[in-house]
């Protein structure tokens, strides 16, 4: 079984179709990246599969059972994490208390046991707290986790952010556009580390613009063009079909 | 502390104590320490106080206290407006009073109700309010302000109208009634400190680093798996309950309530304090309180100027130091360090 299904999915923004009719699947433990040109909707399709954005028509099933009318917090609590395209961390608090927001939706300490601060709620947190340490650590920013977020650079946020997904233990990580406005020298820190995850059982949905990070980190590519789906497969057979090359890979590829 | 720039796995962290220990335990245990001391402190005052019209500032200390550092939760934390603490308040101090002078319930019970329904009414704002995105809270609120402010001058057979209720029974404890600005001093010390160390136990917990992410963005926090409605009305309806003890508290040691000392103008001064004395952080509102009571005796010559002063002094704040004073005081302790 898949565990997540994009069914006869439809978009419109007034007269603009964003997506139309797109079906794809996403089996467990893959990394599937899903490219195209700007404006082939892959930021729709994110918000789509996050719970931003309601589809017109079709389904979203996750593990089998469709979460087509869910909010996006209901979403994570049962298993889905993702990053920002543009930062979204929170820059007065320290890296650590970022990581840590990341465990919410499997934490237990309910409203009044956090007010009247009980023992199950200190345990609770100080065992989060060493979670949110060991990813920080895998990001390589363990050695800040008491500063404050606001020093970061941009590169280093999102690291930041992986880190917080990560730390509740989600089945599916879906990154959008992580390579954005990373320096050129980061970037295979960052790919590493998808990699890392990934090997550790985590499946990952990659919607990217760089071709060259999706053709190393995937082994299934999703092209998109106009909110269609144009070519589905390896990235050796995304790359070698012919209508790919004429939308979107010929310039691209020709460019690097 | 800025470290230099960490290698994949680097592990030198700059955590207070070695060994696994809790970073953020050892942060609250700080915390509560400070707090310590400074209830200690406080607990001179009836000593030092000159009279006891000096010292029963000092009961009003506590109750404003209670009020600013409500109001905080919700402003500051959460990130949400809210326009009826003054009003919440007088509810507060209405129930217990009315129920105090009509039915005779003791001021115990009367707190308890006091602080039910305050938060129930605070529910009842919030659940249609706060489901909209944007500043609906802040209307619902004024408009909740208003409605109150009327029924308290109106309703003339339970709240005695605008000639005040009076009549409100003390509080009773041990036998002793606690009908003086001495005696009653403990018991408002004692009523600061535990919902002040209920409210450093929310927000150093899950629940205040969800208000954070709430107050930044609602949609990171949705992300987060947050449900940020659930918890902003859960945390306004706390914030009300305690508003409404702080009524309660303040009803049993005027033993009078009148309607002009819950009107529209006190819920803007509260977010005055809250913003002066800097929003979201633990002692900006004990800061806060400390003006809003003091200012008042120190301005009373200048009486018709108060609401001047505390106007400019508010712009000040949002044009010049947006921490309020206790980042002003950070800055300050830095600078002198340096």
């Amino acid at each position: 079984m898949n565990l997540l299904d994009i069914e006869g999915v439809d978009v419109a923004f007034g007269g603009l179709q964003a997506i139309s009719s797109l079906s794809f699947g996403l089996r467990p433990g893959q990394i599937k990246g899903v490219i195209g040109p700007n404006g082939a909707g892959k930021t729709t399709l994110f918000n789509v599969i996050v719970g931003v954005q309601r589809p017109d028509r079709g389904d979203v099933r996750f593990e089998g059972r469709s979460i087509v009318g869910l909010p996006p917090h209901a979403r994570a609590a049962l298993g889905m994490a993702r990053t920002f395209q543009n930062l979204q961390i929170f820059r007065e608090l320290t890296l650590l208390e970022n990581v840590m927001i990341g465990r919410h939706p499997r934490m237990r300490s309910g409203f009044a046991a956090t007010l009247l601060g009980t023992r199950a709620v200190r345990r609770e947190e100080e065992a989060v707290e060493r979670m949110a340490l060991e990813r920080l650590a895998l990001v390589g920013l363990a050695d800040r986790a008491h500063v404050s977020a606001a020093g970061l650079s941009f590169g280093e946020a999102k690291l930041l952010e992986v880190a917080r997904a990560l730390v509740a233990e989600p089945k599916v990580l879906l990154l959008d556009e992580p390579a954005a406005g990373v320096p050129h020298g980061e970037q295979g820190a960052l790919s590493a580390i998808i990699r890392r995850v990934n090997a550790a059982g985590i499946t990952v949905l990659l919607v990217e613009h760089n071709m060259k990070m999706v053709m190393n980190l995937c082994d299934e590519i999703l092209v998109l063009q106009y909110g269609r789906r144009l070519a589905e497969g390896t990235p050796e057979a995304v790359s070698r079909d012919r209508e790919v090359i004429a939308a979107y890979l010929g310039e691209t590829m020709a460019d690097a | 502390m800025n470290a230099a720039p960490g290698t994949i796995g680097s592990q030198q962290s700059p955590a207070p104590a070695a060994g696994g220990a809790s970073w953020l335990r050892a942060r609250l245990a700080t915390e509560r320490r400070r707090m310590l001391w400074v209830w200690l402190v406080l607990a001179a005052w009836p000593f030092v106080a000159p009279n006891d019209y000096v010292l029963s500032l000092g009961v009003l200390f506590f109750v404003n206290l209670i009020l600013v550092a409500s109001l905080n939760l919700v402003l500051g934390y959460a990130g949400q407006i809210s326009m009826c603490h003054g009003a919440l308040y007088g509810l507060g101090a209405y129930v217990s009073g009315v129920l105090s002078v009509k039915w005779g319930v003791t001021p115990a019970l009367g707190a308890v109700a006091a602080v039910v329904a305050t938060a129930a009414a605070a529910t009842l704002i919030a659940l249609p309010t706060l489901r909209l995105r944007g500043h609906y809270l802040a209307m619902g609120t004024l408009g909740f302000n208003a409605i109150l402010s009327v029924l308290f001058v109106e309703l003339v057979p339970l709240t005695g109208g605008p000639n005040g209720l009076s009549g409100i029974a003390p509080v009773r404890l041990f036998g002793l009634e606690l009908d003086t600005p001495g005696r009653y001093y403990p018991l408002a010390w004692t009523a600061g400190f535990v919902v002040m160390f209920l409210i450093l136990n929310l927000v150093s917990s899950r629940t205040g680093r969800a208000l954070n992410a709430v107050a930044g963005s609602e949609i990171a926090a949705g992300a987060l798996g947050v449900d940020a409605y659930r918890l902003k009305v859960a945390v306004f309806a706390c914030s009300a309950g305690m508003a409404g003890l702080a009524g309660a508290l303040y009803a049993h040691f005027n033993m009078f309530a009148s309607p002009e000392t819950f009107t529209f103008s006190t819920s803007v001064l509260l977010v005055v304090m809250v913003a002066i004395g800097g929003w979201g952080t633990f002692w900006g509102p004990f800061l806060g309180a400390l003006l809003f009571t003091a200012l008042p005796e120190l301005l009373r010559k200048v009486h018709d100027a108060e609401l001047l002063i505390f106007g400019l002094s508010m712009v000040l704040v949002l044009l010049y130091f947006q921490g309020g004073l206790v980042g002003l005081l950070g800055r300050l302790s830095r600078s002198v360090r340096r």
